[in-house]
């Protein structure tokens, strides 16, 4: 690089543009409004700002000033430094060359505002025109400016030379629905920016609801095309959406259907089933096996050992809605327990099951005499669920500290003996759901072998329980109404479950009866309608 | 009295439950929800005054220092997890949260397999060494059952490279014939939860009889 080239690279940017010197470059095509007067406006436009316009006085434009808030304090308690930023005037002999050019270049032109170049910058054509231009910008600077399309219309299209199009790209080509002709003037129709760098422009975002437009599909424009199916389709879909917009018809009310009508037969007739035995005391329609099921059995064995006075443990894991029918089974093994002397002691791993336990133990304790505190005693609430149960099985003092009552458990007379759960002569757990009863056999049956267990449950869940019967990881099994009645039976004590049981063989009867009726008469419905249907098809 | 207040509210309880057969109305729903109000208080009442209370707080004022100390954890815990309430600090309770979900996985995992799984398929495996004649039969029936309804639930297919893949055969004709005991077993469960359902009917009509002879011989 020659020294001339080196000097000028010192130089600040702006004093390139302006004092170039064309005349040691080569002879190339450098077009003429690259030098010349048009440097000379593009320098007054690129350095005569404002801002720097300010800078060379020292002073901010009072026009552009910003509303700053007015200091509580007086001049006199400004900031010393301030008041040196005040003062200081920039001294002619400190500003650097390059500057010094920059101010003289910009004081001969008119201040332009940073966004006005357009505007601002006097450029003449005429010597663009001259000067030695690609011919492609010697095009279109003969276009006339009067023969030039306005501005946002589309340029004519015969100017443009049309490609060839692949077929493919043709058919999806949309020709009027492509175009939304209402987002031009609706953008200039749109309120301009009013803050922030876009300010003053227009339809530069979207604006509330303009920005999401949510309405029907529109139609498919005729020049598309598509196929038939194609417009099937769509007239499917349209059909589909508009069939979604309809409202629907209220239904019309049916005042008694004769479904309403059979379902109130039904409960009448069921009704009477059960209330005539219950109402009468006859107790000719219990249907009991001569000899109670091997679960029944093992039960009442379970009970005939227990020693009297021996502690025996009773969970009350079923909630009040299924209280009438485990109430009545066990009834007859509270007896039985109660016959035998035993101590009973209860608790329950469900809050409700508490409750149940008073409201069990109530009258069989009254027609027995047996005294709360001494006989049996109420332990209440066991929180934690299967981890609750587990250690009741490991610690058992630790796991229940008091009674329903409030008092100390282990203190009272019915626990004094006891030291864990092996002390207890039988576990009986009265369940409504099978799972809480399998938790008790995970977790406190398999730890304790060695103690008997029997478990009381309700009808709907036998069948779940019984493979823990069948395969000896529960001593006895009593399910239901009718496992209480053949307990009674056994054990020859008159009482509720065998009362219930007459009720409950004749209600199983009538739902028998019904369900063979109701079939018969589909059956006979359905052929009924089938030999109609053939006979028309002869017909025909 | 309050046992004839009682019978009365029972009686009156048990008739607006059994409107239900005229369909759904305000009367059934006032006995429902008296019905879950009650068991609701009674169980928050029983938390409070036999855990809380008696377990937790009384012993961290009036137990031993070791009391205390081993009260402590608890009592953190039981405080984090009431975090859970405010949306904030619903973080902290996290911890507590987890633990109770971690201790419970793991007491009733190790339940379930030493306490179900294993028994149980010994049992099934016993059933194969009968005593008797009626024995085996039984043995085969369960060993039937089993297998069959465990081929129900089997949906592997065999590979056949690029042809799509079929079904094992033997699997599929097992499972038809689980199917046949899963619909049977279906049934039996139905069963028994129509019989619970009919024996709380002949508990309540027994009760309402009782009721309204009460009434008879009292007034």
């Amino acid at each position: 690089m020659s020294g001339e080239s080196e000097s000028a690279a010192e130089e600040a940017p702006a004093e390139r543009l302006v004092h170039a010197d064309t005349s040691s470059l080569p002879d190339m095509d450098i077009p003429d409004w690259l030098t010349g007067e048009t440097a000379e406006s593009l320098s007054a436009a690129a350095g005569a700002e404002d801002w720097l316009s300010d800078l060379r006085t020292g002073e901010p434009s009072t026009a552009e000033a910003p509303d700053w808030p007015t200091p509580s304090g007086t001049v006199d308690q400004t900031e010393d430094w301030l008041d040196d930023l005040r003062s200081e005037e920039p001294a002619a002999e400190e500003a650097p060359d390059w500057l010094s050019g920059v101010e003289q270049a910009a004081e001969a032109e008119e201040t332009v505002s940073p966004f006005m170049l357009d505007d601002g910058v006097d450029v003449d054509l005429g010597d663009l025109e001259a000067a030695e231009t690609p011919d492609w910008l010697a095009d279109v600077s003969a276009v006339p400016p009067e023969e030039s399309p306005p501005a946002g219309s589309e340029a004519p299209a015969e100017t443009l030379e049309r490609s060839d199009l692949p077929a493919w790209l043709q058919a999806m080509k949309p020709l009027d629905a492509v175009s939304s002709p209402q987002l031009l003037p609706e953008d200039e129709q749109a309120p301009p920016v009013s803050a922030g760098p876009l300010a003053g422009l227009r339809g530069v975002l979207p604006v509330g609801a303009q920005a999401v437009r949510i309405g029907k599909v529109s139609a498919p424009s005729a020049k598309l095309e598509i196929s038939e199916g194609q417009e099937a389709d769509i007239g499917l879909l349209r059909s589909l959406l508009d069939s979604e917009e309809q409202p629907l018809e209220p239904a019309s009310p049916t005042p008694i259907t004769s479904q309403r009508l059979l379902r109130w037969l039904i409960a009448l007739v069921l009704f009477l089933a059960v209330a005539w035995p219950l109402f009468t005391g006859n107790q000719g329609g219990l249907l009991l096996p001569d000899v109670p099921p091997a679960a029944v059995q093992a039960v009442f064995r379970q009970v005939e050992q227990v020693p009297s006075g021996a502690p025996v443990l009773l969970a009350f894991e079923y909630q009040p809605a299924f209280g009438g029918e485990l109430d009545v089974a066990l009834r007859p093994v509270l007896e039985h327990l109660m016959l035998r002397g035993a101590t009973l002691v209860t608790l329950s791993t469900n809050p409700e099951g508490a409750l149940m336990a008073e409201h069990a133990l109530r009258a069989p304790a009254a027609q027995r005499t047996y005294v709360a505190g001494e006989q049996y005693l109420h332990l209440g609430f066991v929180p934690g669920g299967a981890a609750g149960l587990a250690a009741l099985a490991e610690r058992t003092r630790m796991a229940v500290p008091q009674t329903l009552r409030g008092y100390p458990a282990w203190e009272q007379p019915p626990l004094q003996s006891v030291q864990s759960l092996d002390d207890f002569a039988l576990l009986v757990v009265l369940a409504d759901d099978p799972a809480v009863a399998r938790l008790w056999v995970e977790q406190v049956a398999r730890r304790r072998p060695d103690v008997p267990f029997v478990l009381v449950v309700s009808a709907q869940a036998a069948p779940l329980l019984e493979p823990y019967y069948q395969s000896g990881q529960v001593d006895g099994l009593l399910s239901g109404v009718m496992g209480g009645a053949a307990y009674e039976r056994q054990t020859g004590i008159q009482g509720l479950a065998q009362r219930y049981g007459a009720a409950f063989s004749q209600g199983v009867l009538v739902v028998v009866a019904l369900i063979v009726l109701g079939s018969a008469l589909q059956l006979a419905l359905t052929l009924y309608q089938s030999q109609n249907a053939r006979k028309e098809g002869v017909a025909r | 009295m309050t046992e004839l207040l009682g019978a009365v509210l029972g009686f009156v309880l048990t008739v607006a439950v059994f409107s239900y057969i005229l369909g759904d109305n305000p009367l059934f729903r006032l006995a429902v929800y008296v019905f879950i109000g009650v068991s609701a208080g009674y169980a928050a009442a029983l938390a409070v005054f036999n855990v809380l209370l008696p377990q937790l707080l009384l012993p961290l004022v009036q137990g031993s220092m070791q009391q205390r100390l081993f009260l402590l954890p608890p009592l953190v815990l039981c405080a984090l997890l009431l975090m859970k309430v405010s949306r904030s600090l619903g973080r902290l309770g996290n911890l507590s949260a987890g633990f109770l979900v971690g201790v419970g996985a793991a007491v009733a995992v190790g339940g379930s397999v030493l306490g179900t799984l294993f028994p149980q398929a010994a049992a099934a495996a016993q059933v194969l060494s009968p005593k008797s004649g009626m024995g085996l039969l039984n043995g085969m029936v369960v060993l039937l059952g089993t297998l069959s309804t465990l081929a129900y639930f089997h949906f592997g297919m065999r590979p056949r490279g690029e042809q799509p893949p079929t079904p094992n055969p033997v699997a599929d004709t097992l499972g038809e014939i689980g199917q046949i005991f899963i619909a049977v077993t279906l049934g039996v469960l139905f069963v028994g939860v129509y019989l619970a359902a009919l024996a709380a009917f002949i508990e309540r009509v027994d009760a309402l009889l009782s009721i309204w002879q009460t009434l008879q011989t009292t007034f």
